[in-house]
């Protein structure tokens, strides 16, 4: 009789647990082709001030309700698109549109006006400017300005594309960008601390490693979902290495201890794991740097929040099961995290960051590892390879690449009227026909954008 | 007129920048003489006695160029790796000769790293640079390009000129002609083109102080830092 109650108590408990923020997906189901839902998962400041205070928006939803929350809200999204929730003089279906908070008054946008007037000497405003985007470029990617000579040779070109796209492979090439300017991009990834790397006071780990990865992933034709799911380390003369690397220290510190079975790229390497993860039973915030850095997606913010009905269960007794305010995010941090419970972060059997199958306390089947919605099994000998796989495959990580780029070579967020090209750069960098996944192709469409070129 | 025109185009930018001679606010050209370029400070109503300067009671509005302008007005800020880089193509000095604070601190890569665009991620933990540029940026801008164009001046008098190659630097004065010489060949160097007319007569100026000759010494770092330090090289 105990064993019949048993399922039937678990299945209660998980009904009761269905009051969860569900609102994310129901929105992006009904809005799925606007900015806030292309490419990503729709934040809950869409409509909350913080879960669960409404701001002028959601506010106007909540009085458009009436029922069962899940099955009234695309009709009360729709029954206020006309408004002007914030006040800010655009509809709230127009704010949907362009990409701005409808109900945040302060985030609004109105497309610049046609340049008018005779032509401008300098600059071919509001229209694809060469010598502009051949500018921009050199200094990106070069670091440096072009000089006098090269110039007046640009201008003298017969085909200015063309002269763009050399100039960008010479580039690309240069020992600024491989060097400098992909490793600036890498820094809030990685998230160095010279104090306890390697040839640190408290040297712990060697974040060499990591930018070493993330600079031959993204450059060359290298398919840069390697950042997520390579098996290999890069060593110090730019080559390959697999397996397990030993380190000079205790605990293997400066190596790189997981085997090729339990390589994902820049999320299980030695840095990584023992800066994010360092005492915890469920690394949470490793789940959610990872997360953040790769897929563009931080639940300090609310961003990407899919909740996973039963969780938080809490299973390492932190008191994050609270329903009113630790689930919102939790539903969503906590099985995203167990998949990294497996490898140490600071000490351990093994060393910093080395993967161990009888690492967590709790039993395999306590709990269920999920990314995107996607339940993820054998984590206890797989660790966080099948989550990374996940991730690179998302549409996520595209738009994460695309939007890191652009934003970089811009010098500022894409504006309301370049998301479409920036979800053009996405989408045709997961394309096998177009960039397949190489940053440097992506590039070169980059460079060709109006959000680029037009001054 | 180039100058003019990203001034306008880099509106907010250069809002953010304004400097000294460098940057001043733009303002149209006079009808018939094509370009136009100054300080655009606005008429003042003096309440001084004696010698004291009237304050102005606020500018005028500037009128509309005679040109298409740019709508969009958003450029991208020259961060440090690309102005030190440039400062040593354009001056022909070695990394560690452009800006030196107490001779040993380098501007670029420690002591003002953050205001010129940089971050720090290893010891500082700052892992972005700043969005836009702070309110020390100017300052900051001022005191490396003052530094690498009295760096290069130094060395052009201690041994074969290599860019102020037109000046006699052991001169007591500078010629028209030298002036210009020299004006044209730092704003390929530091600009990537030639400058205008109006441009050369404005910085043709600095060749005196108040109808006193100055030295080729002082015209040459003066100059240097003048068209240096424009927004134009500063953004992009």
């Amino acid at each position: 009789m105990r064993l019949t109650l048993l399922p039937i108590a678990l299945v209660l408990l998980s009904t009761s647990a269905l009051a969860r923020p569900t609102g994310p997906r129901l929105y992006c189901a009904h809005y799925e082709d606007t900015p806030a839902c292309r490419g990503a998962v729709v934040s809950c400041t869409q409509c909350h001030t913080a879960p669960p205070e409404l701001n002028a928006y959601g506010g106007s939803i909540a009085s458009a309700l009436s029922g069962d929350y899940d099955e009234v809200l695309p009709a009360a999204l729709a029954a206020v698109e006309g408004e002007d929730s914030d006040n800010d003089g655009l509809s709230n279906l127009e704010e949907l549109v362009l990409g701005t908070r409808p109900g945040d008054a302060q985030s609004f946008f109105v497309a610049p006006a046609a340049p008018s007037g005779p032509e401008n000497p300098a600059f071919s405003v509001g229209t694809y400017d060469d010598a502009f985007a051949y500018r921009r470029l050199t200094i990106a990617y070069c670091g440096r300005s072009p000089t006098y000579d090269e110039r007046q040779t640009f201008a003298a070109a017969a085909d200015k594309a063309q002269a763009r796209h050399n100039a960008l492979n010479a580039c690309l090439d240069s020992t600024y960008w491989q060097t400098e300017g992909l490793a600036r991009l890498a820094d809030k990834r990685i998230r160095p601390l010279q104090a306890i790397n390697v040839d640190g006071v408290i040297p712990l780990a060697d974040y060499s490693w990591d930018y070493r990865l993330f600079v031959h992933a993204l450059s060359d034709d290298r398919d840069a979902r390697d950042l997520l799911t390579a098996t290999y380390h890069v060593g110090p003369d730019g080559a390959r290495v697999s397996g397990v690397i030993p380190g000079n220290g205790g605990d293997q510190v400066g190596g790189q201890p997981s085997a090729v079975d339990k390589r994902a790229g820049m999320i299980t390497t030695q840095w990584f794991l023992m800066v994010h993860t360092m005492f915890s039973e469920l690394p949470r915030t490793t789940a959610a740097q990872a997360y953040r850095a790769y897929l563009g997606q931080d639940i300090a913010r609310s961003e990407g929040l899919l909740p996973t009905d039963g969780e938080p269960k809490d299973i390492d007794n932190k008191g994050v099961d609270d329903q009113d305010t630790c689930v919102y995010c939790h539903s969503t941090l906590d099985p995203l995290a167990y998949a990294f419970a497996y490898y140490n972060g600071i000490g351990g059997g093994g060393g910093n960051g080395a993967f161990r199958q009888n690492r967590p306390s709790w039993q395999p089947s306590a709990v269920e590892a999920m990314i995107l919605d996607v339940p993820l099994q054998n984590v206890q000998t797989r660790g966080v390879v099948d989550w990374a796989q996940q991730a690179a495959s998302s549409p996520l990580f595209a738009q994460t690449m695309a939007s890191m780029f652009l934003t970089h070579a811009v010098g500022r967020a894409p504006r309301p009227d370049e998301l479409d090209e920036l979800s053009a750069l996405a989408d045709g960098f997961m394309d096998p026909a177009v960039d397949n996944y190489r940053a440097e192709r992506l590039l070169h469409r980059l460079i060709d954008t109006d959000a680029f070129g037009v001054p | 007129m180039r100058r003019l025109t990203l001034s306008l185009l880099t509106f907010v930018a250069s809002c953010a920048m304004v400097t000294s001679t460098s940057c001043t606010e733009p303002v149209a050209p006079a009808e018939g003489e094509g370009e136009g370029e100054g300080e655009g400070e606005g008429e003042g109503e003096g309440e001084g006695e004696g010698e004291g300067e009237g304050e102005g009671e606020g500018e005028e509005p500037l009128p509309p160029p005679p040109f298409a302008i740019s709508t969009k007005g958003a450029v991208a800020w020259k961060r440090q790796r690309a102005l030190e880089s440039d400062l040593m193509t354009a001056l022909v000095l070695a990394k560690g000769e452009v800006c030196n604070e107490l001779g040993q601190f380098s501007c670029i890569d420690f002591v003002h790293q953050v205001p010129l665009g940089g971050n720090d991620p290893f010891v500082k933990s700052q892992y972005e640079p700043l969005a836009i540029p702070t309110v020390t940026t100017p300052i900051a801008v001022e005191r490396v390009v003052l530094s690498a164009c009295v760096a290069r001046v130094t060395k052009d008098i201690d041994a074969a000129p290599v860019v102020f190659t037109t000046l006699d630097l052991g001169a007591s004065a500078v010629s028209d002609e030298e002036a210009d010489a020299t004006i044209t060949a730092l704003f390929r160097r530091l600009l990537m083109r030639d400058p205008e007319a109006h441009e050369l007569a404005e910085l043709r100026g600095l060749t005196d102080d108040e109808g006193t000759a100055v030295p080729p010494r002082d015209f040459a770092i003066a100059s240097c830092f003048a068209i240096g330090t424009m927004v134009e090289g500063l953004f992009y």
